[in-house]
This record gives C-alpha cells, structure tokens and sequence, in this order.
C-alpha cells in the first residue's frame, strides 16, 4: 500500500469511528463510492477495532512486570520459610514482596517482606540496612511498625514484621474521600514517627503513601524504615549536583520514589532528615489534593526539581484548604532544604495547631451526644416531632417575609404544596399526639381540613400531579404503601400502590411533577445501604435509580434517601448518609448513572427542596442534632457553596417550595434545653420542684459534677457551636473550656479534677478527646474511621472508658488518657460506661431495644456480665448516675410522669425520687453531687414546632 | 567500576544538529541505562500498580543529564529516543529468552519469564515488533505514536508534545495503528499471533 492510499484509509476510518457503531458500515459504502479496495480494507481494520478496544492500552514494560511478578508470588504461596508459613501475598513495596505468614511457633500472624537478591548482595549494605532497620523499630514508637526478626532462611533475606490490618495510605487516597481533618490526622502521626526517627538520628529517605499503613483502628503504621538503606550508595559515592551518577554501581540508582524524592536526593547528593519532610510535604499535598504537587506532565515537566517552580496552591484544588495548611506545605515543599522546616518536631506543632484551627472556617457543625442521638439522625425526620407545646417565631427580613402558618398544640409536619401554591397538605399529631394524619391547609384559612382518620399512622403527605388529590405512606400489614385522598376532604381512600415492606423510615418519598414516577427509598437488608428506587404509578415497574456507593462502607452507611424530583422531573436529588451523623445531598437523572455530590459538608442533612427553576436546591442541615438545630441552607444545583437562608431562622427544617416559586414552607421548632437541679436526700423523695440551674437561649446538656462536687462541666452550644463549658455548683463563674468550632459533647472529668475527656466530632467521625481543666489545646485520644463516643474514666484515672463501633457494634472499649491502643471491654454490645465508686465493676448501656436492654455490669477485671436493671429506658440511655449503693435514672414513663427514680442495688427495688419536667431523649446525662444532695438533669422548655410560610420567596 | 560520565546533554543537542553518531551513541546510552532500570523495576517494584515507564524514563534522564535546566527539545528528543529503547529492550529480552529455549539452557535471564507471554493479551512482542517495522514503511509518524504510547507509556498529551502534533491527530493515528496491528497480529502464524 503506498502512504497515499494509506492515507485515504486512515481518513474513512476516523470519519467511520465518528459514527455509531451500526452506521458505520453504511457509512463506509458510501464514503468508499464504489471502490472496493478501500472499502475493504477500512472494514476489515474497522472490525479489527470493534473487537478489542483495550487492546495495548496497558504499556508494555507494566504488561510485563505484572507477568513476572504474578508468577513468583504464586510459587512461593503455601511454602514454609524456617517457622514462617505462607498464607497469601498482601502487598509490594518499595523493595520487596510481602506476605500475610503464619509464624508457627509463636502461632501468631507476621507480614513477611521477602528481600529481592540482587538488593541483599552487598553484606555492607546489608548490615546498614539492618541496623537501621534494628534502630527505628526499637524506638518502640506506636507509629514504627514493629520488627520481628531479620534474618536469612532458604536464602532468602527476609523481614519479619507485625502484621498491620489494613490498608496503605495509596488505597486510602485512591478511594477519594480522605478528609482535611483524616488528612491531618494521618499527617500528624507520620510527623510523630519521623520525629522519633529523625531524634534518633535516622532518616527514612522514602516517605511515600505505600510506605504508610492505616490500621484498621485508625493507627498510623510508617513502614520499611532502613529500606533505603539497600540501595543507597557508598559515602564515598555519593556526588554533589554537578557530578554524573551513572555507573557507580550498576544496582543505585536515585534512591526514592519520582515525586516524593527531595531535589537534592534526586541529584544524588547526601540527605539528611530534611529530605523526610519534603517527602512529608508531597504526602500532605497529595492527602488534600489528589494530586502531586510537581506531577504534571513528565514530558514536558521533567524538570520538576528546579528551584523555581512552586506547585499550585491547595486551594486551587479544594477551596476549602486552610491557610495553616498551606503555610506548612510550602515550608516542607521548599526546594532549597535550608528554606524548609528545620526541625520535624516544627512541622509536627504545625500540623497540630492547623488541627486546632481549622474546623473555624467550616460552616455547618454535626452534633451528637451519644448512642441514641445517632440512631436518631436516622430516623429524624420521625421523632423529633413527638415533642409538643408553644413556639416562637423568629426573625423576618423586609423583602422575604415570614409568616406562621400553624400554630395548634401538637406538631406538624410539611407535605408540600398544592400545585397553584395555594395549599399545603402536612400531618398532625392532634393536641394529645394520639394519631398522625393528614390535613390540608388553604393559606390565608384559620381551619385546616382533615382529610384522614384511620388509627394508623399517616406520613409524608404529597400532592398529586393533578393537584385533585393527597397522596400519602401508611404502613400495612403488606409494608408502606401510598394511600390517595381526595384534597377537597370527604371523599374515600383508596391504595395508588404499594412500596414494600423494606421501605425504611421516614417513608420520605415524592411524585414527579409529570405523574410519570414515584421515587422512595429501599433498604433491602439491615447491612445493605439504602437506595432509591424509582416505580410507575401506572405500570407499577420498579428499578432502583441509586447503588451503593463504591468509595462508602461500614455499618453504619445508610444510603440514599429523601428524593425529591427536579420541577421539570428529569433529575432526583436526594440525601446520601456515609455514616450516622454525616450526608451530603446528591443529584441524579432519572435515567440513571452516577449521582452528582452537591454538598460536602458531611452534615446530617435532613430533606431537600428544588427551587422552581430548578437552578437551586435548599436543603436543611442540622448542625446542632440533639436540639433540632436546623437551619436551611441554598446551593446552586450545578454545584457551589451552599449559603444560609438568612430570612429563616434555626431549628428550621423540612423545606419545600412551591411551583410559582414563591412561597417556601418550612417547619420550625424551637426547641431550649436547660440544666436543672433536683434537691434529694439520698434516695429519699424530694418534695421540692426541680429548680433552673444553668440556662441560656440555646441548649446546655450533659452535666457533670467535679469529684470534689465542687464545679460543673457541661455542653453547650450558647456560642454557636457545641462546646464545652465549666461553671461553679451554684452556676456562677462560667467559662468556656473550648473553642473547636465543631461538636464536643459528653465531657467527663478525671479523678483528679484536673482534666476532662469528651467526645469532638468533625466531620464523618466522632473521637474521644482530653483536655486540661486549666485551658489549652485538647488533644485526640483515639482516632480512626469510626465512632468513639461519651468517655468516662475509671476510678484510678488509669483508663478512659468509651463506647465505640469499630468492630462493626458498639462496644465499651479502654484506652489510656495518654493515647495507645484501645483495647476492648464488652463483648456482647455495650456504651455509656461508668465504673462503680470502688472501681470494681463496670457499669453500661446494652441492649438498646429487646430483653437485653437495660443497665449491664462486668468485673473491671473480667468475667461474666450481669444486668442490673432492665426497666431502664433506652430511649434516655444517657439518663443515669452510679452511686456507691444503687443506680439513679430518669423514668419518662413513670408513674407521676417523668420522674427521677433510684435503683437500691441491695434491695433490688426501684423508688422515686423526684418528679421531674418534659426530658430530652437521647444520650443527655444526669450528675449526682458527691454528696447526695442534688442532682442534676436537663428539661425541655419552649418545645415545639409549627409551619412557617416565606412569603415572596426569592 | 567508575568511568567518565556520558554527556547526555551534549549528545541531545549534536543530534539534533544533525549528528548522526550522537544519536547512536545517545541510543546507547539511553539503552544501558533504562536496560539497568527495567531490570530493577521490574524486579522489584509492584509492576501492575506503580510501575510507570515514564517514571522509570524520566528517573534514567535524571540520572543522565546533569543539569538542572535542560531545553525544552532535548527533553522532548529524550523522551522519543526512549520510547524506541524501550521497545527494543523489551524485543531484545524475548528473543534472548527465545534462544535460550531453544538452547534447552535453564539459565534464568533477568527479565525473561516477564517477556514472554503476556497472560493477559498473549500479545507476542516479536510479532509486533516486526508488524510495526511494516507499519513505519507506510506510516512513520504512526509507528512513532505506538512506540511512545505502548513502549514508553506516554499519555495523549504527552504523546502529541513530543511529536508536535495535536492531541486529535494523535488519538486518531493511535486508533487507525492499534486496529492495524491487531488485524496484523491476527492474521502472521497459524491461528495467528493472538490467541
């Protein structure tokens, strides 16, 4: 073929790959006219590239390591090294395969890192290596991985190490949803390793993400320190930047890896510690980046090592990055090393105090207290409105204008509005919350019209396309099904369908604006995320429109719920939870693929509302969860940063707009928790009424008396935000202990009264934290993908009791106030510990519904677990106080109402103490003075919430 | 072992002048040193996840070039010298180990158990090597975008740099060569080439 009819091939067939595959033979004919030469030619290579497209699209040196490599590692699986057996290849580092073996004699798990030969040739280098190795692993430092044994077997040169369950930081990056505060974390620990190492006076020389593990219970594990050591060259070697490198010896090379190396190590010269904390810099840039700070393209970039170039700002990458943080990659990014940190110990005060600083320029707080608070993030939308009473109508701005809609007894819940805007259907709790229905409301009407009556419960009331009629979930002996009413009242239900007994709830669900398709939420299984699933009314054919998320897991990924159709009914944008306090609201179009993340707040989200032209969506997130301390928020549905609807108060939730556009209504509640104080003698029975001890306009939760009974730590989110707060037994003198800006919540105190552990949430995750009672910066105790939650200390202030899910469950776990490795109590379920004043049992939480319920003891030492109280109320499983002869504990379902009652551990009989007001669910605690003489709990006051309508809306 | 360092650099810039023997010599060179690299590599590093051939070229022009700042077109003329070395270290490798079958020798040479069969593609690298060959009769620059894609691992972009053609002209040749090469492929040997 001559390059000119070659030539004319090439053109049919790039024009043919513009077309559809079944069009392109037409195509060809056509384009071809006749000759028949080419048109053969361009079929057959056509065909040629139908058949195969990945066809070498791996390059070829990739296609044949993974050849090699894949041959040697299965050759030597199964097989016995001296008292080392096999079991599986868990990974390849640096230099080197390493394997998950069984040490037979001491019958526990090692990773086995099989040197390559030609690395173990040199004895020098070999020694050096060990040493080293040696050096580092004996400072015993929680973040060094731990070595084993060095030895030769079979001759085989290999490492014995502990066994890290886990994954490396390269897995943790590549699945993408590394957050700034995880990102610190990890740095911080990896700064705290190379401290030790670098005081020690050794340097590691190869930081990079697949030299880091993270451990399943969030330790950072630095890997393969005195590895570079292998491959080093000799001093005398060793050649400054104007001096070649080739052919010293045939097996150096630079040490390092591309990208993490410092210039001067890529040049060949002499590194010393500071080349760590380069490579520490391109990890942190990468963490918050996804991408390599000089890593372009290599063509054209190859030069990266110039002194000049600087990368591009984090915050060009993620908005978010904060200030502190880019301080510290420059510095440690610096290409002159004089320029850099000079001291690891500099860049790790650095990280720790960006730590501290950051979470200031979040905008949306999560909040948990405890145990049930989080299973109340699920269910919300559910139970939040079980609470009744007045309310206050807060703030109005002159364009939009706020006006009460409800005000009854009882509490109502937003359905959304009739399709001319003029009516909004919502459901009732009626003045004594017996029965939930449904009522429909004309705006500008004083009387609403009821338009259901069963005994059932009635939720998630929705409007029928055609505005003629109310569609609403009823659960039935089939499952959740909709039910439809006539919007005009009196007129018979009937069932439009149902949705399944795997509908969890709130049964949130919502009909496109086109009557085309019902959207609502299915949870297949308790361990399977929910999804959202789409049916026809008409048809009654269902598809799930959602999957659960490839970059989400654990047990407690909720999944997808909430979906709301777009006005013009081409997209659904719903609420996926990551765990129980975080979610972020997605867009997905109705004809499937990947759903879009529009907020990354990893706030609990409760519901969401397209505006009419479908160019925004207001969401309400609760930054404040035990108090329903919602506010409603606005984001561009293209993508954006979300902005606070400033004409709408807090406690604002439930959002939903109208079809013109013009009217938003929302549910407000206003919900005021307060510390208050019960006088008891003993356990006798009070006669006196409780009094208000610590009050402010927003929530004060969790009291604790100081050993000594002489102050009173508590929570607090009078600042804006939940932190911790401290005042004297009368309330006086009040101080605010911290300023995280996130959620602190449950603070403890230690024994000696001069410190407090807590609970901080930030972000997806809540972990045990201590603080000085003096002030200063707390600092984490635990860490991890996980939730550590409402700390107490044992007795002796050896340990902090907490209750955690890392194995999946929540389970007391113990880990020491200075920080190691948590070790874990409770075996069968179990949180919300405390020890008994002689320190020798335990007292917990399980059970938090069926015959395992209630308050559970265990020896501190071990042995058989016992339940001391099953008549305890899970739903206050914060609600309860060890003394030294029995247990007191809120009963919201006493005989007198909520009473405060005491369990006398010696008769087995519970009495009461006190009658007490409306109490909280959910992990909010009681304190008892060390003398008996007061108790402390916290009441509801101004509970409630009604309809608001913005008129104007805009 | 010392000896007098090679300058890359100057090589670079002679053949780009026209000097014929700067570039075999740059060949060489190139080739000693990537050939030392590849072995390494592929003997250490965790192939399918991290090897990146343009890793393991850009760290050989490191090691070659001793300066800092080095010109846009040497760079360039780099990395296209690499992609032939490249191909030829790979070629070379399993034609050695041919032989040394052939021999009935059970010496172990260092790349060839990698080279031989590609389990994934069964793709012969000898086939290829001679169909590319056939391929830069008819079509130089096509030939090239394989080398510089398949053998140095060269994205889209870096590929059309490199060349000075746009990204289009690349992505289309690279198409209409992979096609080619494949029904090549198919069609030399009994059964063919490819499995």
């Amino acid at each position: 073929m001559t390059p000119e009819q070659w030539h004319r091939v090439k053109e049919v067939f790039e024009a043919a790959l513009d077309h559809a595959p079944e069009e392109r033979s037409a195509f060809v004919d056509q384009a071809c006219a006749g000759d028949q030469g080419l048109s053969s030619e361009v079929t057959s290579l056509l065909s040629s590239y139908e058949q195969e497209q990945s066809f070498m699209e791996t390059p070829a040196a990739a296609l044949a390591a993974q050849s090699l490599i894949n041959e040697e590692s299965a050759a030597l699986v199964g097989q016995q090294f001296g008292h080392y057996q096999i079991v599986r290849e868990i990974g390849r580092g640096g230099m080197g395969v390493v394997y998950l073996a069984q040490d037979v004699s001491l019958d526990r798990p090692v990773a086995l890192k099989l040197l390559p030969k030609h690395l173990t040739s040199d004895p020098n280098r070999l020694r050096r290596f060990e040493r080293e190795a040696r050096a580092a692993s004996a400072l015993n430092h929680h973040n060094i991985l731990t070595i084993y044994e060095i030895a030769k077997l079979d001759g085989f040169h290999f490492i014995a190490t502990e066994f890290v369950d886990g994954v490396t930081l390269r897995e943790r990056i590549k699945s993408k949803n590394l957050e700034l505060s995880e990102t610190l974390n990890i740095a911080e620990q990896i700064a705290s390793a190379l401290v030790a190492a670098h005081d020690a006076g050794i340097v590691h020389r190869d930081i990079k993400p697949e030299n880091v593990m993270l451990r399943r219970d969030g330790y950072i594990k630095v890997l393969d320190f005195g590895l570079a050591k292998l491959t080093e060259q000799q001093t005398v070697e060793r050649v400054n930047a104007s001096a070649a490198i080739v052919g010293t010896n045939t097996d150096t090379g630079v040490m390092g890896t591309v990208g993490y190396m410092s210039p001067e190590q890529a040049r060949g010269e002499s590194v010393d510690h500071r080349t760590d904390i380069f490579s520490l810099g391109v990890l942190i840039y990468e963490m918050v980046t996804g991408l390599m700070p000089f890593e372009r393209n290599k063509v054209a970039d190859i030069t990266v090592l110039t002194p000049e170039l600087e990368p591009p700002p984090l915050a060009q990458y993620v908005p978010e990055a904060p200030a502190e943080l880019q301080l510290i990659v420059s510095k440690a990014l610096n290409q002159n090393r004089d320029e850099r940190y000079q001291a690891t110990t500099e860049l790790l005060t650095d990280l720790k105090s960006a730590t501290s600083k950051r979470s200031a320029k979040k905008k949306f707080t999560a909040r948990r207290f405890g145990l049930l608070a989080a299973t109340l993030v699920v269910v919300v939308c559910g139970l939040w409105w079980f609470y009744a009473s007045s309310r206050t109508v807060k703030s109005s701005l002159p364009a939009m204008k706020v006006v009460p809609l409800t005000s009854s007894a009882g509490s109502e819940w937003v359905g959304g509005f009739s399709p001319d805007g003029n009516q909004i259907a919502y459901v009732w709790t009626d003045e004594k919350e017996n029965n939930i229905d449904v009522y429909v409301k004309q705006i500008g009407v004083e009387k609403s019209l009821r338009l259901t009556s069963d005994p059932r419960a009635d939720f998630c009331p929705v409007w029928s396309p055609d505005g003629q009629s109310v569609a609403f979930v009823r659960y039935t002996e089939a499952g959740a099904a909709i039910f439809i009413v006539p919007a005009s009242g009196g007129g018979a239900e009937r069932k439009l369908l149902t949705l399944g007994s795997d509908v969890p709830f709130p049964p949130a669900w919502d009909w496109s604006p086109d009557g085309k398709f019902i959207a609502f939420t299915v949870k297949a299984s308790k361990d399977e995320p929910s999804k959202i699933f789409l049916v026809s009314p008409d048809t009654l054919a269902r598809h799930p429109l959602t999957a659960s998320a490839e970059n989400l897991s654990g047990l407690d990924y909720v999944g997808d719920s909430e979906p709301v159709f777009s006005p013009d009914s081409k997209s659904v944008a719903f609420i996926r939870q990551s765990s129980l306090v975080s979610a972020d609201v997605y867009i997905v179009p109705i004809t499937g693929g990947e759903p879009r993340r529009l907020t990354f707040e990893n706030t609990p989200v409760t519901r969401v509302a397209w505006t009419a032209d479908g160019r925004e969506i207001i969401f309400s997130a609760t930054n404040n969860l035990f108090a329903h301390h919602g506010s409603l928020w606005r984001v561009p549905a293209s993508g954006g940063a979300p902005e606070r609807l400033t004409v709408v108060g807090y406690d604002a939730v439930f959002p939903s707009i109208s079809r013109r556009g013009n009217r938003l209504a929302y549910v407000q509640g206003s919900g005021d928790y307060n510390i208050y104080k019960i006088e008891v003698f003993g356990a006798t029975v009070s006669s006196n009424p409780p009094t208000k001890l610590i009050a402010s306009t927003r929530n004060d939760v969790s009291p604790q008396f100081s050993p000594d009974g002489r102050r009173i730590v508590f929570g607090s989110d009078r600042s804006g935000s939940p932190e911790i707060w401290m005042c004297d037994s009368d309330g006086s003198n009040l101080i605010q202990v911290t300023s995280l800006n996130k959620a602190a919540g449950t603070p403890r105190w230690s024994p000696d009264g001069q410190q407090f552990a807590f609970d901080f949430f930030e972000g997806r995750r809540g972990h045990i934290y201590v603080t000085s009672t003096a002030g200063g910066r707390p600092r984490p105790i635990t860490m991890g993908d996980f939730d550590d939650i409402v700390p107490s200390w044992s007795r002796n202030g050896q340990w902090i009791y907490f209750a955690s899910n890392r194995t999946g469950v929540y389970q007391v776990w113990r880990v020491h106030p200075e920080g190691g490795e948590a070790v874990q109590v409770t075996r069968q379920g179990g949180g919300l510990a405390f020890e008994s004043f002689d320190g020798k049992y335990l007292y917990y939480v399980k059970g938090w519904e069926g015959p395992t319920k209630g308050i559970w003891r265990v020896p501190v030492e071990g042995g058989e677990e016992i339940q001391v109280l099953d008549s305890f109320h899970s739903e206050n499983d914060g609600d309860w106080a060890v003394a030294d002869d029995g247990l007191y504990f809120i009963n919201p379902e006493g005989k007198d109402g909520v009473t405060m009652e005491f369990f006398d551990f010696a008769t087995r009989k519970v009495r009461q103490v006190g009658k007490l007001g409306k109490v909280p669910i959910g992990t909010i605690g009681i304190t008892v003075s060390p003398d008996r003489r007061q108790i402390l709990y916290v009441q509801i006051d101004n509970d409630g919430q009604d309809i608001m309508l913005v008129e104007n809306f805009h | 072992m010392t000896r007098s360092p090679p300058n890359v650099t100057e090589l670079l810039r002679n053949w780009s002048d026209g000097d014929k023997q700067a570039h075999e010599k740059l060949f060489q060179v190139v080739y000693d040193e990537l050939h030392r690299q590849a072995a390494r590599y592929l003997r250490t590093e965790h192939a399918g996840l991290s090897l990146q051939t343009t890793d393991l070229i850009h760290e050989a022009y490191l090691r070659l070039s001793n300066q800092q700042h080095v010109e846009w077109q040497n760079r360039l003329h780099f990395f296209a010298i690499a992609a032939t070395v490249m191909r030829r270290i790979l070629v070379d490798h399993v034609r050695e180990r041919q032989a040394v079958k052939r021999g009935g020798s059970d010496i172990r040479l260092p790349l060839e158990e990698a080279l031989v069969v590609l389990p994934e593609q069964n793709l012969d690298f000898v086939a290829l090597d001679e169909a590319l060959n056939r391929l830069a009769k008819i079509d130089a620059q096509q030939s090239q975008i394989v080398e510089l894609r398949f053998f140095s691992g060269l994205s889209v972009e870096e590929t059309a740099q490199v060349l000075g053609v746009s990204e289009r002209t690349v992505k289309r040749d690279w198409n209409v060569a992979k096609a080619w090469l494949r029904r090549e492929l198919t069609r030399s040997g009994p059964g063919g080439a490819l499995a």
